[in-house]
């Protein structure tokens, strides 16, 4: 089919867009709807993951007790914890202690203000920072080893609006908020204070994981191996971003809810998308059939439609996936930060074309089929 | 009525554009449905949760999980305002398949002083405490495991929590009782001695939650902060919130239900609401002069005007009533063929006929905001001009 054929018969279609430009916004805003919505309602899976994905770093490695895969379990005494620091692959400082902490993570108590179990605090060790390169303090002072004192992470700032200088109930009395961190990931959400104080606060004699920093990503089989042959242990190691992309990938809710509601609102939008490429065929009806008459191919008259049709859905999922970016992208929440990377903006606006090429269909059937003699009278 | 030959011959001019309308209608008002129905459900379980009903919790859990000294349930019912107070302690495990998750709540002789509504009755709780081993299953619960009373029921918690290092409790299904309102899943009561005296020495005689009957819903703040301040010096210091508080704070949690589900609904309303502004534009335009000659004949704007709603109103009611339709069917999905995630989107749909009269107002909202462009454009129309076919 010549190229040009299809080029003259579309830049025609697209030249009429002006005098049915009611009829192309209904798809332009029913694009927008689908793609607007179906990208909100991923950005939380894909906020959920981007927290998981900040929060581990292949250089590093959790270890669990083999009982509980979870930080809050608190299964791991000392002597498993002097055991596992004996593991070979983890990085060492300049004096050659391994760059590794045992951490406990807390429900932080109910309060006014949150809900049981929505606010965490870690315990972290004299290691625990180092660990972590991307930890920054942003404000006030870090906690002092030994004291009842907490730091709080920007999104925990942001969400339950605790300041420098806020208290903190706990059993053994108030502790006070001395600082404030940037830490990526899910430490963002928490309140960090020094593990040994607060495991006697919460009456605890274990911890509940160890990060380690390995000598490099590849270290990690050796590392493994050696934990997991050691008799004398019951542990499971596994690298921190496998344990976090596991526990966001598990919070599939969002992404079932994104499905559903896309799917239910995409059905709307291919009958609306339908009826005005049928009315807009119509409208044209004369002009395809003189544009055939001439000899133009079936072919190029309906990828004209195809065109006309992918071109509005394009403006629509588009602008709709912009305008959620620009709504939603980087509102905090507990859980997550809302996240429209460019792959959803991408997949909304290819939802869209998908949609655009259904619903272009029966008519270009239609403008292929319509019959020359009766167009011509029309 | 004598404008009904004339709203029939307006939708069956092109029978397929106002096939294709009503099936978009219908697709936008199913989700308008199941969202709105999503959010009633989750506005019930909040409202049908009691301020006059407190939980008391441990302020500072550890771990192992102790709870509360079940001795607190006497100081608790002596504050002022209480009128009674009832015990629970859960165990969660299995049920044959580790991924077949369960929870057994086990009460005391005093459930149903905290919680008069507990679906049990009187002589149920006395059997209850009377057969150690026994436990009773809501209606959602039976259907789910497919029990029915007088079957063993196992539940393996591992690893064990029992002093005999068993991580199998063995119980016999008592009688099936109604679905808890407050309780939105499976619910199994059990026997909190059974339980209690099953676990090692260092982990009996404490409760995890205990529900507080007070007098007056008004003061279910004041008596949440006298129980804390009561205790807060104490060994178990306590934390109490209203049961409608706590159900609020968890069912926000993560994002705010109702944001997302108005939200959604909105979106899809306002999708449909071009396009069917759209549709009666077009159908106007095309038929400027039959307007023209009906005006010849004796109709009033005002008639034409009732005309042009009336053909927008169609596929909007046609479309509420349908979609409303397919969203309770939906929602009526068993439970059981469904995905966990979907379970919760689609079976937490309440679809009462308020869902109904909701979608039928909008639809109708829906069909005037349609009309408006279209009736502008029959005010301005000249008869003369029409009929002269300029």
């Amino acid at each position: 089919m010549p190229l040009a054929q299809i080029f003259t018969v579309s830049r025609l279609s697209l030249a009429g867009l002006r005098q049915r430009m009611g009829s192309s916004l209904v798809i332009v805003i029913g694009m927008a709807c689908v793609a607007g919505v179906l990208i909100t309602i991923l950005s939380v899976t894909a906020g959920i993951l981007r927290v998981a994905r900040d929060s581990g770093d292949p250089g590093r490695a959790l270890v669990f007790s083999a009982r509980n895969i979870n930080e809050q379990a608190g299964d791991l005494d000392q002597a498993t914890v002097a055991t596992i620091l004996d593991a070979p692959g983890i990085a060492h400082d300049d004096r050659g202690k391994p760059l590794a902490d045992a951490e406990l993570l807390l429900n932080a108590p109910p309060a006014d203000g949150f809900a049981q179990g929505t606010l965490a605090i870690r315990g972290v060790g004299p290691e625990g920072l180092r660990v972590r390169p991307e930890f920054h303090l942003t404000g006030g002072r870090l906690f002092v080893a030994g004291r009842h004192e907490l730091i709080v992470g920007g999104s925990a700032h942001r969400t339950f609006h605790f300041n420098i200088g806020d208290r903190i109930i706990m059993s053994d009395g108030e502790w006070p908020i001395v600082g404030s961190f940037s830490g990526g990931g899910n430490l963002e959400g928490q309140l960090l204070g020094d593990v040994t104080t607060l495991m006697a606060a919460s009456r605890r004699t274990s911890v509940g994981s160890v990060l380690v920093r390995l000598t490099n990503p590849a270290a990690f089989d050796a590392f493994n191996q050696w934990l997991t042959h050691n008799p004398t242990l019951a542990v499971t190691a596994l690298r921190q971003r496998d344990y976090y992309e596991r526990q966001g990938a598990q919070n599939t809710f969002y992404t079932t809810m994104a499905v559903l509601v896309g799917g239910v609102m995409s059905v709307g939008a291919l009958f609306a998308s339908v009826t005005v490429l049928y009315a807009a065929v119509r409208s044209r009806t004369r002009e395809i059939a003189t544009l055939r008459a001439l000899g133009y191919l079936p072919g190029a008259v309906a990828a004209s439609v195809f065109t006309e049709a992918l071109l509005l859905a394009f403006i629509g999922g588009l602008g709709g996936s912009l305008i959620a970016w620009m709504c939603f992208d980087g509102h905090d929440s507990v859980l997550f930060r809302w996240s429209i990377p460019p792959q959803l903006i991408v997949l909304g606006t290819a939802w869209t074309l998908a949609l655009a090429l259904l619903s272009a269909l029966p008519p270009a059937l239609r403008a292929v089929r319509l019959p020359l003699i009766t167009a011509l009278g029309e | 009525m004598k404008l009904w030959p004339l709203i029939w011959a307006a939708l069956w001019r092109r029978p397929l554009e106002t096939l294709l309308v009503c099936l978009a209608t219908t697709a936008a008002f199913a989700l308008l449905g199941l969202m709105v129905g999503l959010y009633v459900h989750t506005q019930r379980i909040v409202h049908e949760q009691r301020m006059d009903r407190l939980f008391v919790v441990q302020r500072f859990p550890d771990r192992p999980y102790t709870g509360l000294p079940i001795a607190l349930e006497n100081q608790i019912a002596g504050i002022d305002g209480v009128t009674g107070v009832g015990t629970t302690h859960n165990v969660f495990g299995y049920h044959l398949d580790p991924h077949d998750g369960v929870g057994v709540m086990a009460v005391d002789e005093g459930i149903l002083q905290g919680w008069p509504e507990a679906p049990l009755t009187q002589s149920q709780l006395q059997t209850l405490m009377a057969r150690p081993e026994g436990i009773y299953f809501s209606r959602k619960a039976a259907a789910h495991w497919k029990v029915k009373p007088g079957d063993r029921f196992s539940v393996t918690v591992s690893p064990s929590i029992r002093a005999d290092g068993n991580p199998t409790w063995v119980f016999e299904v008592l009688d099936i009782v109604p679905d808890a309102p407050i309780w939105d899943g499976n619910l199994i009561l059990g026997n909190y001695h059974y339980i209690d005296n099953s676990e090692p020495p260092q982990s009996q005689g404490l409760g995890n939650t205990f529900f507080v009957a007070v007098k007056d819903a008004a003061r279910g703040h004041e008596i949440s902060h006298s129980i804390d301040r009561h205790f807060a010096n104490s060994g178990s210091p306590t934390f109490s919130v209203p049961q409608r508080e706590d159900a609020e704070g968890l069912v926000n949690s993560s994002v705010n239900i109702a944001d997302v589900t108005l939200s959604v609904g909105g979106a899809g309303l306002f999708m449909i609401v071009f396009l069917i502004a759209n549709a009666i534009m077009r159908s106007v335009r095309e038929r400027i002069p039959e307007f023209a000659v009906l005006m010849t004949v004796g109709f009033r704007r005002t008639q034409l005007g009732w005309l042009v709603v009336a053909e927008a109103a169609v596929p909007c009611l046609l479309g509420a009533l349908l979609g409303t339709g397919v969203a309770a069917l939906v929602a009526r999905i068993p439970a059981q063929i469904l995905s966990r995630d979907l379970r919760q989107l689609v079976s937490n749909s309440d679809t009462p006929p308020a869902v109904l009269g909701v979608a039928l107002g909008l639809a109708l909202i829906l069909a005037l905001a349609s009309a408006a462009a279209p009736l502008q454009r029959l005010r301005h129309i000249s008869v003369t001009d029409a009929l002269a076919g300029r």
